[in-house]
């Protein structure tokens, strides 16, 4: 187990590393210079010079770089990746070139926000998703069945921005309500303004990950009870509603942990539409709002994030089958 | 001394009067650049760039006696950069006013305005030297940075221009950095004289913009200028008290201001407690969080949406123009647009009278070269149609002419994702133009950033740009100058390019300090433009509907961004 | 991830795909009158999809406007002469939802057959060789998994400009991993079948093994995915334009819905048509999918 779980950890250190080379890369061969846009209509030549020095842009790439001629490889010590990656790993992510602060404490300014709406999608998405799965599963083929499939169909099908307007706009329009915008509101100081500040983001969110967990969970649950040792269990004499619970559901479970996980990180994405919409100043904002005016230290801070995320979340899956399924064993 | 503000004070003022006039945005034009380009952050017509922010020069129609105190919040569709006013391009920028002093601000927009505020008038011994006459008492409020609560002086406004002189990457370079030659403070620091290297017309539209407000020298000093990116220190009517990143700023009022309300028995001003400014960059939950009252204003991006909005409600709606308008900028170096006739083609295929109807139903009115807004420098409607006729048939045949086909291919590049209303709902109307004239539009749509940089480094063949804030025509003027807005060969390479008369008519033109002299000259030079082909043709100019809550009092009028630094509305209820 | 917990039965594999020919077309149509009967939801699938896809395809002759023509004054009503009304600068909303689906539907079908295409070559390699090569390729389609879609897709545009060809490539980069993931587990298990491995030991060569036994069954499961990705697909699209990076200068739902947003609150037909063509169309495709998949392993039937 550990050595597996050390592999794993040196895999992920390989793939965020090409990771941040690729973006790295990217971010600077494509047009759209910072410097630019921290210069204003009276920008001058001499002023995108300046920013570019004051940013280190003016350096090469790369430690190592290919030459069109021999010796066709040319080395420096000054160069841009080589000084990112060096203050990565002191800890310092940079400093955003355009509002001038350091993305750490941005991201420690953020993250709460962010946290915040991927715990309460996660609480709709397993209190929806999983009992209505069960329920659907255990009476297969009866309306209710019917109608908990297609409302997850539907749920499937819903374009979240376009659901995201209408819960912003709609009730301020008739009835004048409206979430708190603009301002976090901390959950320490005001729990209850804070939940209506993320519920909505939250509920907006869950609907097509509530959706996909339903799903999964009644077709798996329905493919254990097809199993043998189910048949078994049901010849013994027990319960149905016990042999669910005490076999089939455990079971049922691995499959609806992966896709848990994989929304868990899936989620940062979903939240850059919905944070957006909804004025919520978390990470998807960031995100986005950093690739759409390629601010170079936070997109790479935040691939770096998600990257993080993931490899983290996949190990985190592995173990956790390893728990549900002693049969699990890795080597 | 009789110099072309005066005689325009008095000639504009009952015209202006009429016009009322622009709120928008930005203190200065180009500061907001940035912002009025990025898609996250949204455009320029809202208050929320700065329109908003009320203010007015003579409480004209004053609801009762001001009441003190209440919070006032507003909205801004870009975030804060930086406190440093110097090196601000975003939301900061409207905010300099309030935080910071400026020596004087004359109104663009308003002939009759005036703010002496760090000085208290001024001489010009002769058209390249001013003379200013610091104001005693303009004291920093308290503050964060370890600045002593004292005076401002001309040291001062020598240490903060000499820092704008050394940052070529600063937006108030242009005009300190390029423009001033000798600064003199006198021995008791009580004068402060400047020396221009030219006579320049636009000096009074330059000097009192809000990116070369003047910061205290204790927070230039090397250990301090750090610093100003979160914090500030000055000696405006409000201070920082808190900011928070992607969220918004909070301004508490100077104990220390200067100034009193004169039409009131003098009372102390600001009336408002406090100013919180909360950063919402969508527009549609900006509207959200005005209706359900969460903010103060809102900026109403056509006149349909703000009579939606003013159903059952009684808010109160100030009418301005924006300042703002969509261009078409066209690469003089480049095929086709090489050919006079291909530029005057595309200048023909314009038919402004649809963007006035289709985007904002009809609260919007046709701009020449220099923008409508602009009072007497712009031409009237009449003789717009003469210069510059919708004329798709003429189009045609200058095409055919020109190119032997009935078609002709061009590229043009626009910014993909950009939010701004005005220019996504100009686009679809622009194509359509375009291809009724002969046009075969080749579309180009790029990322911002993308887009900005090729704008910038002047690889383009045309571009439709974003709407900025044109506070006065000198970049409308500059935009057709071989060497471009900031004269640096970036942005646009204007028609002087081909008839390098044109670039020493410019010249001539923003060195006519004489009023009279100067509108004459502004307008021939439009003429001469239009018969080469201009270069930078913008659209139109619309009005904007500035919602208010009605417990603000004391909304503002004319003003334009001079408005920012009047600090005399209030709230009742 | 161990094997045996590969959320796609390996028994997908069915007989589906290889049916029997030269029937005649009366019993084929026999045939496919019984399928409909017995799966009602896909039926109403698949007319969704042909309604939509032919809307799309035939816009250019049915649509009463050009999609960009600015053909009525600005957000009016529904009418006789503008079915679903017209939208913020006056363009006919019922013209743009036919022609809307153009993109959408290209750009899904390209880059679902693409990338199921490179995936399934992919999972094949993995899943056949084993060893590093598998390993190496796990680690990258685990990781390539779990990447935020969204945000893979933005990077891509953004970085390198939103264009048809863009567009296609990020979506096809985004279906790669989840298609390879699927045939490597379905490779692995055909693997073990005893015919192949009965072929092993005789000294077959290796790309016969291949193309003769584990090539057909492997194309069959690749199809069934391709009709449970498109839903996904076009809804990512939608997405990417409602964000302004969408194909430039095209009808599209998502760039409609954004444009149209400020209006919701005082104009229906805008708040409602443009999402709904959105969510109907990726209705369609998913029940479509489910149901094919139903078909194609009888064991599962009913239960998604």
């Amino acid at each position: 187990m550990q050595t597996f779980i050390l592999r794993r950890l040196l895999s992920g250190v390989i793939i965020l590393f090409v990771l941040s080379v690729t973006v790295f890369l990217l971010l600077r061969i494509v047009p759209g210079d910072p410097a630019i846009r921290r210069c204003g209509l009276n920008c001058t030549r001499a002023g995108i010079d300046a920013i570019h020095l004051e940013l280190g842009l003016d350096k090469p790439y790369f430690p190592v770089e290919l030459r069109r001629g021999p010796p066709f490889l040319s080395f420096s010590k000054d160069s841009q990746y080589g000084h990112y990656i060096a203050r990565v790993l002191k800890g310092n992510l940079g400093t955003s070139e355009l509002n001038h602060k350091p993305v750490g404490e941005q991201i420690i300014s953020r993250l709460p926000v962010t946290v915040e709406i991927m715990v309460i999608t996660l609480l709709f998405t397993i209190l929806i998703g999983i009992p209505f799965g069960i329920i659907s599963a255990t009476l297969r083929n009866s309306p209710i069945d019917y109608i908990v499939r297609s409302s997850s169909v539907l749920g499937l099908a819903i374009p979240s921005f376009w659901v995201a307007t209408l819960v912003l706009v709609l009730p301020s329009e008739f009835w004048g309500y409206a979430p708190p915008i603009g301002r976090k509101i901390a959950l320490m100081d005001d729990p209850i303004g804070n939940f209506k500040q993320v519920a909505p983001a939250a509920a907006v969110l869950a609907l097509g990950s509530a959706a996909g967990i339903m799903r999964l969970t009644r077709s798996s649950l329905l493919e254990v009870m097809r199993q043998d040792y189910m048949r078994t269990a049901r010849a013994k004499g027990l319960q149905e509603r016990a042999v669910i619970l005490k076999h089939g559901l455990k079971n049922s479970m691995i499959p609806v942990i992966t896709v848990l996980g994989l929304q868990v990180s899936g989620l940062l994405g979903g939240a850059i539409i919905v944070e957006q919409i909804f004025t919520l100043p978390g990470l998807g904002d960031f995100t986005l709002r950093s690739l759409v005016l390629k601010d170079y230290d936070v997109v790479q801070t935040m691939t770096l994030y998600a990257g993080v995320t993931v490899v983290a979340m996949n190990l985190l899956v592995d173990v956790s089958y390893a728990w549900l399924d002693p049969r699990i064993r890795y080597s | 001394m009789s110099n072309y503000w005066d005689k325009m004070t008095t000639q504009r003022v009952s015209r202006r009067r009429v016009l009322q006039t622009t709120g928008v945005a930005g203190a200065a034009a180009g500061a907001v650049w940035l912002v009025g380009c990025s898609s996250s952050s949204s455009d320029k017509k809202t208050p929320a760039a700065g329109g908003s922010t009320p203010g007015t020069s003579a409480p004209t129609k004053a609801a009762g006696t001001p009441k003190a105190g209440g919070t006032y919040s507003e909205s801004q569709t870009a975030d804060f950069d930086t406190f440093d006013p110097y090196i601000g391009i975003a939301a900061s920028v409207a905010y300099f006013p309030r935080l910071y002093n400026v020596l004087a601000n004359f109104s663009a927009e308003d002939g009759n305005f005036r703010f002496d505020d760090l000085s208290t008038g001024f001489e010009q011994p002769d058209a390249k030297t001013y003379v200013f006459k610091i104001r005693p008492g303009v004291k920093v409020s308290p503050n964060q940075l370890g600045v002593p609560e004292r005076a401002l002086d001309a040291s001062d406004v020598i240490e903060s221009y000499k820092r704008i002189v050394s940052l070529p990457q600063s937006n108030a370079f242009a005009f300190i950095g390029k423009e001033l030659d000798t600064q003199v403070a006198s021995a008791d620091n009580a004068t402060y004289t400047m020396n221009m290297k030219r006579p320049y017309a636009f000096f009074r539209n330059r000097i009192g913009s809000a990116i070369n407000t003047i910061v205290p020298k204790e927070a230039l000093t090397d250990a301090n200028i750090g610093q100003l990116k979160q914090k500030a220190a000055g000696a405006g009517a409000f201070m920082l008290k808190s900011y928070t990143e992607g969220q918004g700023a909070t301004l508490v009022k100077n104990p220390n201001y200067y100034r009193k309300d004169d039409k009131n028995n003098n009372a102390t001003i600001p009336y408002i407690d406090q100013f919180d400014v909360k950063i919402i960059t969508d527009q549609a939950a900006q509207r959200v969080a005005f209706q359900s009252g969460q903010i103060d204003s809102y900026g109403a991006p056509n006149v349909d949406e703000a009579k939606q909005l003013q159903q059952g409600q009684n808010y109160t709606v100030v009418k301005r123009p924006t300042n703002t308008f969509i261009a078409l900028t066209l690469n003089p170096t480049k095929d086709p647009w090489k050919d006079d006739r291909i530029r005057l083609a595309a200048l023909y295929a314009i038919d402004r009278k649809q963007y006035i109807d289709r985007v904002y139903n009809g609260e919007a009115k046709a701009n020449g070269l220099v923008h409508w807004s602009m009072g007497d420098l712009a031409f009237s409607d009449a003789e717009l149609a003469k210069l510059q006729p919708y004329d798709p048939q003429k189009s045609k045949q200058l095409i055919k002419a020109a190119t032997g086909n009935d078609t002709v291919k061009v590229k043009v590049m626009w910014p993909a994702d950009s939010d701004i209303e005005q220019h996504k709902l100009h686009l679809p109307i622009w194509l359509e133009q375009m291809k009724a004239a002969g046009f075969e539009v080749e579309a180009d749509a790029q990322p911002f950033p993308t887009w900005l940089d090729n704008y910038t480094n002047l690889k383009y063949d045309a571009s439709l740009s974003l709407n900025q804030v044109y506070e006065y025509a000198e970049f409308n003027l500059d935009f057709q100058h071989s060497e471009g807005p900031a004269r640096n060969n970036i942005y646009a390479i204007g028609v002087g390019k081909l008839y390098p008369q044109i670039d020493a008519d410019i010249d001539k033109v923003k060195s006519t300090t004489d009023h009279e002299a100067f509108v004459k000259a502004v307008k021939d030079l439009q003429k001469e433009i239009y018969a080469k082909g201009p270069t930078f043709v913008p659209f139109v100019t619309p009005y904007t509907f500035l919602l208010y809550n009605q417990r603000v009092k004391n909304v503002p009028q004319s003003l334009g961004s001079s408005g920012l630094f009047v600090n005399t509305w209030y709230l009742d209820g | 991830m161990p094997e045996n917990v590969s959320v796609q039965s390996p028994a997908v594999l069915a007989d589906m795909g290889i049916s029997e020919r030269s029937e005649g077309i009366s019993a084929t149509l026999r045939k496919l009158g019984t399928l409909a009967r017995q799966n009602p939801l896909g039926t109403v699938g698949l007319i969704i999809i042909l309604v939509f896809a032919g809307a799309a395809l035939l816009a250019p002759y049915l649509a009463p406007y050009s999609a960009t023509a600015l053909s009525g004054a600005k957000n009016e009503g529904m009418s006789s002469a503008h079915l679903f009304g017209t939208e913020v600068v006056g363009r006919d909303i019922f013209s743009r939802v036919m022609f809307g689906g153009r993109i959408s539907m290209s750009v899904a079908f390209i880059s679902v057959i693409g990338g199921a295409s490179a995936g399934m070559l992919i999972g094949i390699i993995s899943g056949y060789f084993g060893g590093t090569i598998d390993s190496i390729i796990q680690r990258t389609v685990d990781t390539a998994i779990a990447f935020p879609a969204l945000l893979l897709l933005l990077i891509v545009t953004q970085l390198l400009g939103p264009s048809f060809r863009t567009i296609v490539f990020a979506l096809t980069l985004a279906v790669i991993p989840g298609v390879a993931r699927i045939v490597r587990g379905a490779v692995l298990s055909e693997k073990n079948n005893q015919y192949v491995e009965a072929a092993r030991s005789t000294g077959a060569w290796a790309p016969r093994i291949l193309l003769r036994h584990i090539l057909p069954n492997v194309i069959a499961l690749g199809i069934i995915v391709m009709t449970t990705l498109l839903g996904g697909i076009i809804l990512a699209e939608a997405s990417l334009a409602f964000l302004g990076l969408g194909v430039p200068n095209a009808a599209s739902w998502g760039r409609d819905v954004s444009d149209a947003r400020l209006a919701f609150p005082y104009h229906i037909p805008s708040a409602i048509f443009p999402g709904a063509a959105i969510t109907l169309t990726v209705l369609g495709f998913n029940i479509l999918g489910d149901s094919i998949r139903d078909i194609a392993d009888p064991r599962l039937r009913g239960s998604r």
